[in-house]
């Protein structure tokens, strides 16, 4: 799993410079995580190729406005998440699934949690997480596919560190639950 | 045994040459855009404010339509003003022809009371022009004395 500290190595200073090869390296990293999670909020090929292009050209002209390069991928998620709800919403006007699930009293366990899969699971790990409200989707993507701090989750998907917890723990849990199911 | 990571990944690795194609179109266009940003400056040519749709559009949604239903009341109001001033405007002609009637003994009345002051005026008119009554009292002594010594 690729770590946060990995973009430190990327050459973001260099791309704020306007440098093509820096420009090129920067999306060839990011390119395919975020397409995978922008069409799991979507769900749709070409609206997902849109967002990702809009998120370039966004990330291109507005990078001067980062101030932490460590930052850079959370910001330019926080990019896709927000074109994918601005889309995601104009299409099916079904704003309220979007909103916060009924929460429960939980223990929050936040540590290495990696979950391992066999290949006969695949098929359902993925059939749950279309069954996954989107802002649990969300979450659970950002904490998989990144490893993403809880924080920056909370940053990307603009929401409270606690609703961040209870949405991933929901998501955690059902995932186990199938994985755990014989 | 495969992480949740690497089956999203897998799962979308066909999308990978077209993501290719897309991010090298945008880094293009975005250069190009860099060196010769006059394409995009042209269609801005003039100031918004300097429409003349502007003029009309700006005061129409700033002063009508943000308080458009004050307007509409005060509408409201001011053709039920209009409606009830027409109502009474018609009863005050449906009574004219009464007023109509009474006028010429009323103009007969004032004329004879105008010959009557003016048949007064002329009275003391003439009054005032007749000669004064003697007066009684007799003249000063020293008249007397000059009329009695050229006697």
């Amino acid at each position: 799993m690729p770590v946060v500290a990995e973009c430190e190595q990327l050459p973001v200073q260099q791309a704020r410079r306007g440098d093509a090869a820096a420009w090129d390296a920067v999306f060839a990293r990011y390119q395919l995580p975020l397409y995978a999670y922008v069409h799991q909020l979507v769900r749709d090929e070409q609206d997902s190729l849109d967002i990702v292009q809009e998120t370039f050209v966004s990330a291109f002209r507005h990078l001067a406005t980062l101030r932490d390069d460590r930052k850079f991928a959370s910001w330019l998620f926080s990019i896709a998440h927000q074109k994918s709800i601005q889309k995601w919403r104009g299409r099916d006007k079904q704003t309220a699934a979007f909103d916060e699930v009924a929460a429960e009293p939980f223990e929050f366990e936040d540590g290495p949690d990696e979950l391992l899969i066999r290949d006969e699971q695949k098929a359902a790990v993925l059939a749950l997480l279309d069954q996954l409200p989107p802002p649990q989707r969300s979450v659970l993507l950002l904490h998989y596919l990144e490893d993403f701090p809880l924080d920056e989750i909370a940053r990307i998907t603009d929401a409270q560190l606690g609703t961040v917890k209870s949405r991933l723990h929901y998501a955690k849990r059902a995932l186990k639950k199938l994985l755990e199911a014989p | 045994m495969k992480t949740l990571h690497e089956i999203l990944l897998n799962q979308y690795q066909e999308a990978k040459p077209r993501l290719d194609r897309m991010h090298a179109e945008v880094i293009r266009a975005e250069q190009a855009r860099i060196e010769h940003p006059a394409k995009d400056a042209a269609p801005r040519s003039l100031p918004r404010w300097a429409s003349p749709l502007c003029w009309v559009l700006t005061p129409w949604r700033e002063l009508f339509w943000s308080s458009r239903r004050v307007w509409v009341g005060m509408a409201a109001v001011w053709a039920a003003m209009i409606l009830f001033n027409l109502a009474n405007s018609d009863s005050s002609e449906k009574t004219a022809p009464r007023l109509a009637v009474t006028r010429p003994a009323f103009t007969l009345a004032s004329q004879q009371q105008q010959l009557k002051l003016i048949e007064q005026m002329t009275d003391s008119l003439t009054a005032d022009f007749a000669e004064p009554p003697r007066s009684s009292q007799p003249s000063p002594r020293s008249d007397r004395r000059q009329s009695q010594r050229i006697g």
